[in-house]
């Protein structure tokens, strides 16, 4: 009982959270989604906007290095100098004039400048104490006095440096290919600097005369890519066209990593496709899992103009997304909360309904434990568990006066069905019940019972002497039942007795009884009369049937028959009846069966009926035995046909046998 | 003062001369007998740390110089440093260097001793871009190819040679800017170098066309370990050892691949050189297949094939007059019997 009552009020709880709950769960689950999508889209275009400005202002920085370089390299095509003087000068003035660029180098394809050196060369580099002028190339060959250039200090030297520019990338790259090349960066000065360096040729009549270099250190240029933040966790970073990282989140990957070895030590062949486009000088914004940490991340890349070098600009999505993280907890708070406060008032109206229903529970159980005073009170009217509780009180006080009546119902009924039963013993102690009915005559054997189909029945035997010695055996059926049908039977019992003694014949015996019985008889009832007088010395059988079932007759050889018809009708019908007597002589070990119609009449549950055919079967078989024990057979053996139903008429059953 | 009875007295006697006797004993024992002094010696690297020596680098982080009773400083090498040259100098008791330089220096009087060829199979590819009409060696011919000059271009002059045709040569650094430029149509790589820092500039190996020299009839043997005659002469045993340890260090690089790595990177680390650890895998996965490539029980040999193909190919070059001799230019210390 508890426990159900639990459960009622959890169900309500939870069904009522539950649809609450997914309604609000869809609500922030959408509304995730639309902001997410809002917030990927601007931030996509933000980080490409940052990606875009930084690579331009990169690109216009290095573009300014290579016009400077440009310039030179077309001034020297025009002025063709062959005095190294001159070509210092110059070199001089390019290099002062631009502050960005660290280092300027001129190199001459072999003879070119000059007959007396294979190879030709001058750089000149910022250093803390001024500008340095150096020759890079060969010796002089013809033996004249080495060109003295202005060395500007200590480092500038007699001694040629880089010997074997040719096979340098700065000097083979604008030389074969004819055109300016950006050359992979390099750490320069003791290996401090990341370098990168733009060459240019100087091309005079078609032909490569030299060329022309700048070199510049990409922290000249701003270069706070490694330090650019991007949010709060971004980064930026830039690969060469080789997929070198320049500028890296890692330092340790500068110069030293490529895009693509990272992609090999983690085995990321999506990683190596990115680098393939980035370095093809490809751009977009895309989402990819992080190198640094397994994370997703979103990237924008983009080619730095130029050099082709690509920038990276990289934010982690969970950053991206972390206004929206914001919002959907604050949403999930406030719905917290509203399911919080949800919670407790469904209790408190859930609890309001279900204490009335306790308190109506518990009359309930007191009215069932049989309290009939019991009164539900406290449950205020007015709404339905109200109407309930009045309804309740209403039904105990129905119930109240009913139980008075039935009690009172009960009283009589219960000295009605005494009084029945008194009446059954009286009419059964009325029927002849010892056996052997007639100890001195030892020729015959009898014995009849009645089974009332209720307390009191219309159905009755006798049997009696005459007084000419005779036996009459009388089996009747009342029409009826119950009270009227028996006193109806007591009444013709006496008659058919009394009627008897002066009339040995039965013919006129009945029809004595039917005058008596017709003129009284206001309630029209009938009685139908099996009645035969026995003559013990011949064993002649004379008898009349008002109505009745011919009785059976089973003979000493086991054959089976039914006594003549006596055509007749019951007694209590017309005042003028027309009977016909019937006779049979009765051998020795004869069996007379007479019965009143609950015999056959009898029905089963399959709704068959007993019928006479089952009845004459059962008399063929049936053991030579006394007449009580066959009367027993009988009836056990018509109880299994009917089974538990309700027997629907009295049953009466009548051997006589006769012995000698 | 207390009294000190006789029975302490004649203790602390035994007591201490139980002591005087185990310190007399122990050095004796321990520093006399069982360990004699490590031979200390040094070897100079053909090129900077990275695994083309990590057999070096094994034999000593694993202690296996320490079990030949040796104690080796390893000089790495790099631009400018020529380490026969360091070695006829006394700069160092043993050399890496390609089995081509040896034989000239030898051939020039440099007394050189070949103690054992580690890398026998020759790493060095001719690479091109596919697509550009270069599908055989031949399709080189006056087309510019980048390579590395002096011993390093005799390999390829031959094949050249040997096929009748003529490429221009361009001199350039250890560099595949000028190969991935288009400024050479064909360039000279290491296979465990230079073609695997192509891959890791973005080229597939897909896209390239290789030509390897060491299937195309010039296996040129490559790094060797060199001493001078007269070190040979006078301790054989130390060169026998640092052979043998070496060859073993080299073992155990193959054995345990990533513990030889950790011992590359640390160094190329401490070094702060310009490459990665994907790189380092991929050279010492390369190094296997030329050090350990042939038949077992033969690392270490030099085969008297390809010392004539190299002597021929020198000849005809026309860098040295006589060929050199193998007797007395190279001499078994890696053989595990004298």
């Amino acid at each position: 009982m508890r426990r159900h009552r639990l459960r009622l009020r959890a169900r309500f709880l939870l069904s009522v959270l539950l649809v609450v709950g997914a309604i609000s769960g869809v609500m922030a689950y959408m509304t995730y989604q639309r902001s997410r999508e809002a917030l990927l889209d601007s931030s996509q275009e933000q980080l490409w906007d940052l990606a875009g400005s930084h690579a331009a202002e990169l690109a216009l920085r290095l573009e300014r290095v290579a016009q400077v370089t440009r310039d030179l390299a077309s001034t020297l095509g025009i002025l063709q100098p062959h005095r190294p003087e001159l070509l210092v000068k110059l070199m001089r003035r390019h290099l002062e004039d631009s502050p960005r660029v660290h280092g300027l180098a001129v190199a001459f394809q072999p003879y070119a400048f000059s007959r007396a050196y294979r190879l030709f060369g001058v750089y000149l580099r910022r250093s803390r104490r001024g500008i340095l002028t150096m020759r890079m190339g060969s010796d002089r060959e013809d033996g004249g006095t080495p060109w003295l250039l202005d060395a500007g200090g200590d480092e500038g030297s007699r001694e040629p440096v880089v010997k074997d520019y040719p096979r340098r990338d700065w000097y083979l790259l604008p030389v074969l290919l004819a055109r300016p090349a950006w050359i992979q960066p390099y750490y320069g000065e003791a290996g401090q600097t990341l370098m990168t360096t733009y060459a240019v040729p100087v091309l005079v009549g078609g032909k490569v005369w030299g060329v022309v270099c700048a070199d510049v250190a990409l922290d000249k240029l701003g270069w706070e890519v490694s330090r650019l933040s991007v949010g709060r966790e971004g980064y930026a970073f830039v690969i060469t066209r080789q997929g070198t990282f320049v500028a890296a989140p890692e330092a340790q990957w500068v110069m030293r990593e490529t895009i693509f070895s990272l992609a090999e030590e983690q085995n990321r062949p999506d990683l190596r496709r990115l680098g393939q486009r980035m370095i093809r000088g490809g751009r977009g914004v895309l989402k990819i899992q992080d190198w640094l940490r397994r994370r997703a991340v979103w990237l924008a890349f983009t080619p730095i103009k130029g050099p082709g070098w690509s920038f990276g600009a990289v934010v982690p999505e969970s950053e991206v997304l972390a206004p929206v993280w914001e919002q959907a907890r604050w949403q999930a708070y406030l719905a917290g909360l509203g399911l919080l406060g949800l919670v407790l008032l469904l209790w408190l109206l859930v609890m309001g309904l279900t204490r009335p229903l306790k308190t109506l529970a518990a009359g309930a159980r007191r009215l069932a434990e049989g309290d009939l005073k019991t009164k539900v009170e406290g449950v205020p009217p007015g709404d339905e568990v109200g109407d309930l509780a009045e309804a309740f009180n209403h039904m105990v006080d129905e119930l109240n006066r009913y139980v008075a009546e039935l009690t009172e119902t009960t009283a009589a009924k219960e000295r009605i069905e005494s009084e029945l039963d008194l009446a059954r013993q009286i009419q059964q102690s009325i029927l002849p019940r010892t056996y052997p009915p007639f100890p001195h005559h030892s020729q015959f054997d009898l014995f009849a019972r009645t089974i009332p189909a209720r307390q009191v029945g219309g159905d009755f035997y006798d049997f009696f002497q005459l007084p000419d010695g005779r036996i009459g055996l009388v089996v009747a059926d009342v029409s009826g039942k119950g009270v009227p049908a028996a006193l109806f039977m007591t009444v013709t019992r006496t008659l058919i007795k009394n009627s008897s003694a002066y009339h040995p014949d039965p013919v006129q015996a009945l029809l004595e009884v039917n005058a008596q019985v017709v003129p009284d008889n206001e309630m029209c009832m009938f009685v139908t009369v099996f009645y035969g007088v026995y003559d013990l010395t011949s064993g002649e059988m004379v008898y009349a049937s008002a109505g009745h079932p011919a009785p059976f007759l089973r003979r000493a050889s086991g054959e089976v028959e039914r006594l003549e018809e006596a055509k007749g009708q019951a007694i209590g019908v017309m005042e003028v009846m027309n009977l016909k007597p019937g006779r049979v002589r009765l051998e020795p070990g004869d069996v007379l069966l007479a019965f009143t119609d609950g015999l056959d009449e009898a029905i089963n549950q399959q709704g068959e009926m007993f019928g006479m055919e089952r009845a004459a079967q059962w008399l063929k078989g049936c053991e030579p035995c006394t007449a009580p024990e066959m009367i027993e057979r009988l009836v056990r053996f018509h109880a299994e046909f009917t089974g538990p139903a309700e027997p629907f008429d009295d049953l009466t059953l009548l051997v006589f046998r006769r012995k000698e | 003062m207390r009294q000190v009875s006789p029975l302490i007295w004649l203790l602390s006697l035994l007591l201490a001369a139980c002591l005087v006797l185990a310190v007399a004993v122990v050095p004796a024992g321990a520093g006399g007998g069982k360990t004699p002094p490590l031979d200390r010696v040094s070897v100079q690297l053909v090129w900077v740390h990275q695994a083309q020596f990590a057999g070096f680098y094994m034999a000593q982080d694993q202690g296996i110089y320490r079990r030949y009773r040796l104690k080796v400083k390893i000089k790495p090498g790099g631009p400018g440093i020529v380490p026969l040259k360091n070695l006829r100098m006394g700069g160092c008791d043993f050399a890496v260097s390609w089995l081509s330089s040896a034989m000239v220096d030898k051939s020039r009087g440099a007394p050189l001793v070949n103690l054992a060829q580690l890398v026998r199979r020759s790493a060095l590819l001719l690479v091109a871009f596919k697509g550009k009409g270069i599908e055989k060696v031949k399709d080189l011919d006056g087309r510019k190819v980048g390579m590395w000059g002096g011993q390093f271009s005799l390999a390829p002059r031959a094949l050249f040679r040997r096929l009748g045709i003529h490429v221009q040569e361009v001199l350039q650094n250890v560099s595949v800017s000028p190969f991935l430029a288009g400024a050479v149509s064909a360039a000279a790589a290491m296979r465990y170098s230079e073609y695997h820092q192509l891959y890791q500039a973005g080229v597939d190996p897909e896209d390239l066309v290789v030509f390897d020299l060491s299937r195309l009839g010039v296996n040129f043997p490559e790094d060797g370990i060199y001493t001078t005659q007269r070190f040979w002469e006078m301790a054989p045993g130390v060169c026998r050892r640092f052979v043998r340890a070496t060859l073993e260090g080299w073992r155990a690089a193959f054995a345990q691949p990533e513990e030889a790595l950790e011992s590359v990177m640390r160094r190329v680390e401490a070094a702060r050189l310009a490459t990665n650890r994907s790189h380092q895998r991929w050279m010492l996965g390369v190094m296997r297949e030329i050090i350990a490539g042939g038949a077992p029980g033969e690392m270490g040999r030099l085969s008297a094939r390809d010392f004539a193909l190299v002597n021929r190919v020198l000849m005809e070059e026309g860098i040295i007059g006589t060929p050199v001799a193998m007797r007395g230019f190279a001499v078994p210390a890696w053989r595990s019997e004298p």
